[in-house]
């Protein structure tokens, strides 16, 4: 009888943006676009929230592992691939490549000084590039990105407009990451390209 | 085509393109201006004087002022969808192809019919509609509200949706520079040479202000030449950013500034991707108010006639357009201004019959340029009153020695003073101080951070204007840190001392004859203010509110002050004892579409879309908004209406098995050596005895001991746990865990996080639902009945995929609710319905959930709505009397204890075909349906396909111990009534045997 049942299929990842995330009408002013927008696919997102009591041990731990300073508020550090942001006093996610294993291994090594959460299926990365990009992000984040306030490796919880996001400067050139309540992400990129579209806006 | 010539264009001069004519239609009529002209300076180049009908009277009128202060020369802009009405003509940029129609006539321009309203003016004086359409009270809405409709209102919105998009945006800077004129610039190069971030806004669509109307010089050039070398070095500047046609128009805390940029309001229609209006949110540590001045009319007898023109701008015709506003001038003024308008109408060739100055004895100024160029001086007179239908004749005058006198002219350039552009500094609550040597109202209080320079201050002289603006400026950037030198700069325009005069204020000629109207816009004359003050109504805000002075879409800019100095001279008082009305944001008009932005038809709200969204919109689902999420409603098959779709899909669930998307309740991960503790405290229920790889239904109370929501909490150890809540409470809950965590027990170790997006859920229902599962968890977990009894949870895989699995129902069924990490959610739903075929499998939606729930008797959010108790709710008993939680202590209040209160009951129409509505009153059988006799209401109703009737929950005065007793459940809003029988909210399989199956 068990057999007449079909065997179970391997489950698929996927992306809020894989439907309708290219732009009506922006290739025509594509060829050298002021903006260019790209879904970070294999990335994991990891909260580690800690208490007040364990903070101090959370931190050497994870030194001693990683090799990275827990950063302090508004900033993120990184090393070898891995990207720790500061989200909240005592919170920081950790963004790593999608087949690290990342919580498993960061559970390993924070032990019980904290709570390991995935966020992976939660967040849409998104980055952001091109010379027009902080103008377009002008039209949707209430927050100052000149890179005399918001230069490398600082990060911000924001609002885009009933949209909590946190954004990341990855280089002053610029290029931004930004991440994006999953359920949202459809309406946000939507908004995204209409605000980028005079520039010239290229999807990847 | 042919186009006109332009009669009353100048030969030379002007900072119009004569090269690059632009054809435009006014009224259906072909007309020629150039590039640079606004649609005013067009107009009058081509001689056309009359423009609009006023808003009561329906008098014609022309072009007062040729800047945002025009009352008289509004005009529907565009055609059809883009129709815009109210539309200044004086700021309107000319481009090729614009259309503009005149406003508030019929059946023309020249001939309107409702010009009858000015001979029965006397009837319909201020306070007219508040005192005749009192009675009687049966007219109001049938008669008098059509009829008043009909009348009121200037011109007509757009008949169809508005194809533009718009924006919204946000710019931060140290200095803001409110103006680009003299001082504006001053003050935007002064900065911005130090490096500061800058930001220059300038309403205008070419920089300079004042100097573009002016014949100034500075450091030995032309003033336009120096605008156009700073324009140059400001634009040259990587952190100067100087944003034209945009109108800061409102002041907010915390250094935040409102500014509306006319992104494509000079343009037959937007570029493609960009916005017609986009609004500015603007952070600056400091601002400069460089904003000008604007000129006051005089209120003489019929001084609204087309030809009757504010002086400066009669200059700022001839000096920046070219335009000669008429042949034949006179100037008529209280202030040294007059001299100025003298040497440009001279200059421009036009013909001034004579200079009437208000002040007694000579003025020096003005006297020698009337002798200079031989015009004749009238010291110590006034225009009573002016002569001419649609366009200006002659003028009458009582001069000194009381002679009264005519003298015929095409053209009055009038100037009662200027008063200082100062509404931005009353935003915030400021107040204006009156100066009596300037005559006029000078910035008060500031608001934080704000300094003000050049003709705001009251000063207009250009040297003032230059250093004030240099001096703020450099302040400004050194507040934030920047150092710079002081640049200077040399100037003198032929205004200088146009406002700091010496003036003497003149609000109304003594003895005028005809209307003089002070608010040209909203029709308002002097006799209104008269009327307003015998009526009582004497105070500056009373005899706005009475007279409806200022209240039009100018907002009172040329007659605010002379209403206030009306009334002080009335009521023989001063007019700084007088106050002010107050000025508020917008300091000029906004479309509503610039403050919605991108917030649109679709893009209204975010809309939060399951991780399934995708396979459910394959499969036919409807979608309902609930909260922020679209969530599928049901899953109509063709020919289906909803009904039949939901009652399938419950006999689907009961019968064998169905699916529902339930990821959009809110999931809150709670972890940490006090995580148990914290729940204790939460919950009103039990949880100390919860035990990991178990799960249990909790509920929450407010602190004030009322019903927060409810959900199931699971446990993985003793240091995590994680629980839901319903789909509209989850922000709510997380607030008030959040709030608990940090103000009240900051001492517990606990870590909340919001997991609602990183998970799929899914409930599985019906009696093959275990079934179901079987074949798609992997196989080493044990699900079986024995091993995974009711109130289960566990962590499982599915295809390796790590996933949650709880033994939960709310359906009443054998049921489970199964979570996998968001991005896998598509793809398990597709997997569960493909394994499902066998079963007989349906998708269902929420109004089946909401069938389903309902035939069990659990609560939602009709009943969940913040009134409610636990013991209204039949769920007392969970209470704990053991341990303290939030709510306890309130919950113990004897009104939430009252035996009375209403609680939770089923219903059942007698006549089994008919509907309860939810909402419906309850009230005792026999008793008149009325608020005395209201006895509760039906909070949730639903056709139960197992029970073949309608059914209904409510919440009924001590309806525990009213079973079988007939009530009326009756809906006034609807016109319904029907017989309910009361009975156990358990409708359906009432001992639970169905979910242990």
């Amino acid at each position: 009888m068990a057999d007449l049942h079909p065997v179970v299929q391997p489950l698929l990842s996927r992306s809020p943006l894989d439907d309708g995330f290219d732009p009506p009408g922006s290739q025509a002013n594509s060829t050298a676009p002021g903006v260019t927008i790209r879904l970070v696919r294999d990335r994991s997102a990891t909260l580690i929230a800690s208490g007040p009591r364990s903070a101090a041990a959370l931190e050497r731990r994870l030194h001693e592992a990683l090799g990275i300073a827990l950063p302090g508020p508004g900033r993120c550090s990184q090393k070898d691939g891995i990207r720790v942001l500061w989200q909240g006093p005592a919170r920081w996610l950790v963004l790593a490549g999608a087949e690290s294993g990342t919580e498993e291994r960061l559970r390993a090594i924070v032990g019980r000084d904290a709570a390991v959460i995935d966020q992976s299926g939660a967040l849409v990365s998104l980055h952001l590039e091109g010379s027009r990009v902080r103008a377009a992000l002008s039209k949707i984040l209430p927050i100052d990105l000149h890179p005399r306030v918001f230069a490398r490796d600082d990060t911000r919880s924001t609002a885009a407009g009933h949209i909590g996001i946190q954004i990341v400067c990855v280089e002053d050139t610029p290029c931004y990451l930004l991440l994006i309540p999953r359920s949202t992400a459809p309406d946000f990129a939507r908004w995204l390209i209409a605000s980028s579209a005079e520039f010239g806006v290229g999807v990847e | 085509m042919m186009t006109e010539t332009q009669p009353f264009r100048l030969a030379t001069g002007g900072l119009v393109d004569r090269a690059a004519p632009l054809n435009f239609s006014f009224d259906g009529r072909a007309i020629t201006g150039f590039a640079g002209d606004t649609l005013a300076s067009a107009l009058l180049a081509n001689g056309v004087r009359l423009v609009g009908r006023s808003f009561k009277y329906h008098r014609p009128r022309g072009i007062l002022s040729a800047g945002v202060e025009e009352p008289n020369a509004l005009v529907e802009h565009r055609s059809g969808s883009r129709r815009e009405p109210n539309s200044r003509a004086t700021v309107l940029e000319l481009y090729d192809g614009l259309v503009a129609t005149s406003q508030n006539r019929w059946p023309s321009l020249r001939c309107d019919l409702l010009s009858v309203n000015s001979w029965v003016s006397s009837f319909i004086a201020a306070g007219f509609y508040y005192k005749t359409f009192m009675w009687p009270a049966s007219f109001w809405e049938r008669i008098y509200e059509p009829m008043i409709r009909r009348a009121a209102g200037l011109g007509r919105t757009a008949p169809a949706h508005d194809p533009d998009t718009y924006e919204k945006a946000t710019a931060f800077c140290d200095v803001l520079v409110i103006g680009g004129g003299p001082a504006g610039i001053a003050a935007a190069v002064a900065a911005g040479r130090t490096g500061a971030r800058v930001i220059l806004c300038d309403e205008d669509f070419v920089l300079g202000g004042g100097l573009l109307g002016d014949k100034a010089d500075i450091d030995g050039g032309s003033g336009v030449d120096w605008t156009r070398t700073m324009a140059g070095e400001l634009a040259a500047m990587p952190e100067v950013s100087v944003m034209g046609r945009t109108s800061v128009t409102g002041v907010y805390d915390g250094g935040v500034f409102g500014a509306v940029q006319r992104v494509s309001d000079h343009l037959p229609e937007p570029l493609p991707h960009q916005p017609r209006l986009r609004f500015w949110r603007i952070v600056a540590r400091r601002s400069i108010l460089a904003a000008g001045a604007i000129e006051r009319p005089i209120a003489f007898g019929n001084n609204d006639r087309p030809g009757v023109m504010l002086a400066g701008s009669v200059r700022t015709y001839i000096n920046r357009y070219g335009v000669a506003p008429g042949r034949r001038a006179v100037i008529f003024a209280n202030n040294d201004g007059a001299a100025g308008t003298l040497d440009d109408l001279a200059a421009a060739g036009v013909d001034v019959a004579a200079v009437v100055d208000s002040r007694d004895g000579s003025s020096a100024a003005v006297s020698v340029a009337a002798a200079r160029h031989g015009v004749v001086m009238h010291a110590g007179a006034m225009v009573t009153q002016a002569y001419g239908g649609h366009g200006l004749r002659s003028v009458e005058i009582l001069t000194s020695d009381r002679q009264r006198e005519r003298i015929s002219c095409d053209l009055l350039a009038m100037s009662g003073g200027w008063n200082p552009t100062i509404h931005l500094t009353s935003h915030l609550s400021g107040r204006p101080r009156w100066d009596e040597a300037a005559a006029a109202f000078l910035p008060g209080s500031l608001p934080p951070g704000m300094t003000v320079a050049g003709a705001a201050t009251g000063n207009a002289d250009l040297n003032a204007c230059l250093a004030s603006g240099a001096a703020t400026g450099l302040a400004a950037a050194h507040d934030c840190g920047f150092s710079g030198r002081l640049p200077s700069w040399r100037g003198h325009g032929s205004g200088d001392g146009q406002c700091h005069q010496p003036v003497r204020p003149l609000w109304r000629v003594p003895g005028a004859r005809g209307k003089a109207f002070i608010d040209f816009q909203s029709d308002v004359t002097t006799d209104d203010i008269d009327l307003s003050v015998r009526e009582g109504f004497g105070a500056a805000e009373h005899a706005k509110r009475y007279t409806a002075l200022g209240m039009a879409t100018d907002q009172g800019k040329t007659s605010n002050v002379a209403a206030l100095g009306i009334l002080a001279e009335i009521t023989g008082t001063d007019i700084a004892s007088r106050g002010t009305t107050t000025f508020r944001p917008p300091y000029t008009p906004v479309a509503i579409g610039a403050l919605a932005g991108h917030a649109r038809g679709m893009d209204f709200h975010p809309r939060r879309l399951s991780p399934a969204h995708p396979f459910e919109t394959e499969q036919g689902a409807v979608f309902v908004e609930a909260g922020a999420w679209l969530r599928a409603q049901y899953y109509p098959r063709p020919g289906e209406t909803w009904l039949q779709s939901a009652e399938r899909e419950v006999r689907t669930v009961r019968g064998g098995a169905g699916i529902c998307d339930v990821s959009t309740l809110g999931k809150i991960d709670i972890q940490g050596p006090d995580a148990r503790a914290f729940i204790e405290r939460i919950y009103c229920n039990n949880f100390a005895g919860l035990k990991p790889g178990r799960a249990r239904y909790g509920l929450m109370l407010r602190e004030d001991g009322f019903v927060l929501d409810d959900g199931v909490t699971m446990c993985f150890s003793d240091t995590h746990f994680v629980m839901s809540t319903t789909t509209a409470n989850a922000p709510v809950v997380m607030q008030h865990m959040e709030f608990h965590h940090q103000c009240v027990w900051p001492e517990l170790d606990v870590q909340l996080t919001s997991v609602t997006e990183q998970w799929a859920q899914f409930s599985v229902a019906g009696p093959l639902s275990r079934e179901l599962l079987r074949r798609v968890v992997d196989r080493q977990h044990d699900i079986a009945n024995e091993a995974f009894p009711f109130m289960s949870a566990a962590q499982v895989t599915v295809a390796g995929v790590t996933a949650r699995l709880a033994r939960v129902s709310f359906s009443g069924e054998l049921a489970y609710e199964i979570a996998i990490p968001a991005q896998y959610g598509d793809s398990l739903l597709r997997e569960l319905m493909r394994q499902g075929e066998a079963f007989g499998v349906c998708l269902y939606g929420t109004e089946a959930l909401a069938i389903m729930r309902i035939e069990k008797g659990h609560v939602a959010g009709g009943e969940l709505n913040g009134h409610t108790t636990a013991a209204d709710l039949g769920l007392g008993k969970m209470m704990s009397a053991k341990k303290d939680y939030v709510g306890r202590i309130l919950a113990q209040r004897p009104a939430l204890r009252d035996p009375e209160r209403p609680t939770l009951v089923g219903l059942l129409p007698l006549d089994h075909g008919s509907q309860v509505r939810a909402g419906a009153h309850l009230v005792a059988s026999g008793r008149a349906a009325n608020l005395e006799n209201d006895e509760g209401y039906v909070t949730s109703s639903a056709f139960s396909p197992m029970l073949g009737r309608w059914i209904a929950l409510g919440l009924l005065a001590s309806g525990n111990n009213r079973t079988g007793e007939i009530v009326r459940a009756c809906d006034p809003l609807r016109g319904t009534e029907s017989l309910v029988e009361i009975c156990s909210p358990q409708f359906y399989d009432p001992t639970g045997e169905r979910l242990h199956g």
